[in-house]
């Protein structure tokens, strides 16, 4: 074995030696560069692993705000036909309101209207029977006056007969 | 005024029936209502006395309106219904047109003119 080594030119203690070197070296390079490296390395790895899963979970999550929100459009369309339909009715409703009131003020108007024509007539015609009435009362009076001595003997003894009638001063009444 | 006409009329009416002595009475009286500033309604109190009077004796105040100067005959026709104890006042009313209102004690009424039918046949 020892010839084997001698015949390859192999010095032992330097093989030793270089042997040793390695090792220091190779401790040193784990220490120093190899584990830092590989904390590193699995830092970013678990760091990436973790971004990955809170990707997946953030994804998750739209998913499920974007279904939320879908759920709250639809319930929102159907709160909003729902008040639109109440709304239309509501409106149906004070239309038909404004519309009754309407008809009812008109009819009212036309029956205020009615009566106040039929006023205005009525006076027209007290008036107008007023002014025949003096009219008349007035020709009546100036015939008179052309010739008083008739009636005012008629009214005279006619009024002479209806005291005699109730017994002088005794009674009277109005005639 | 002191005093209301009727009371005046009251008053002379009973100082009246206890004396006999009218002139003296009527001055005495005339005084007093002077006294009291009462001139202004001595009508009125002459008027209440009569009236007074007159329905004492059982009579009746009775005024007769015509309506213009009418004749004697329809003026008697009208006073001949009434008594002689009558106070009887004529008077002349042109707003009765024609005929003759008759008021008896201020109350009751025969109202035969003109104006009253007229009244009447348009009120």
């Amino acid at each position: 074995m020892s010839e084997l080594i001698h015949q390859l030119g192999l010095d032992w203690k330097l093989l030793a030696s270089q042997g040793v070197n390695f090792l220091i070296l190779l401790t040193s390079l784990t220490f120093l560069i190899y584990k830092p490296l590989i904390k590193i390395t699995d830092e970013r790895r678990r760091k990436i692993e973790l971004g990955l899963a809170g990707a997946e979970e953030i994804e998750k999550r739209l998913k499920k705000i974007d279904l939320m929100k879908e759920e709250k459009l639809a319930e929102a369309d159907k709160n909003a036909i729902k008040i639109i339909g109440e709304a239309e009715k509501r409106g149906d409703k004070r239309f038909e309101e404004i519309l009754k009131n309407a008809e009812s003020r008109a009819s009212e108007v036309m029956i205020e209207a009615a009566q106040v024509a039929e006023q205005k007539k009525q006076e027209e015609l007290n008036r107008l029977t007023e002014k025949a009435n003096t009219l008349i009362k007035e020709a009546i009076v100036k015939m008179v006056e052309l010739d008083p001595k008739y009636i005012d003997e008629k009214l005279i003894s006619r009024a002479a007969e209806v005291i005699f009638a109730n017994g002088g001063s005794s009674s009277g009444e109005k005639t | 005024m002191k005093y209301s006409p009727k009371d005046y009329a009251l008053a002379l009416s009973s100082i009246f029936e206890k004396s006999k002595d009218e002139k003296h009475l009527i001055s005495t009286f005339l005084k007093v209502v002077r006294k009291n500033g009462d001139q202004k309604i001595l009508p009125k109190i002459l008027e209440v006395f009569k009236k007074t009077e007159v329905r004492k004796n059982g009579g009746s105040h009775i005024k007769v309106e015509f309506a213009r100067e009418t004749k004697e005959v329809q003026i008697k026709s009208i006073l001949k219904q009434f008594s002689p104890k009558d106070w009887v006042e004529t008077s002349i009313n042109p707003s009765l047109i024609a005929g003759v209102r008759i008021t008896l004690d201020g109350e009751r009424e025969i109202d035969n003119s003109l104006s009253r039918k007229l009244h009447k046949l348009f009120k």
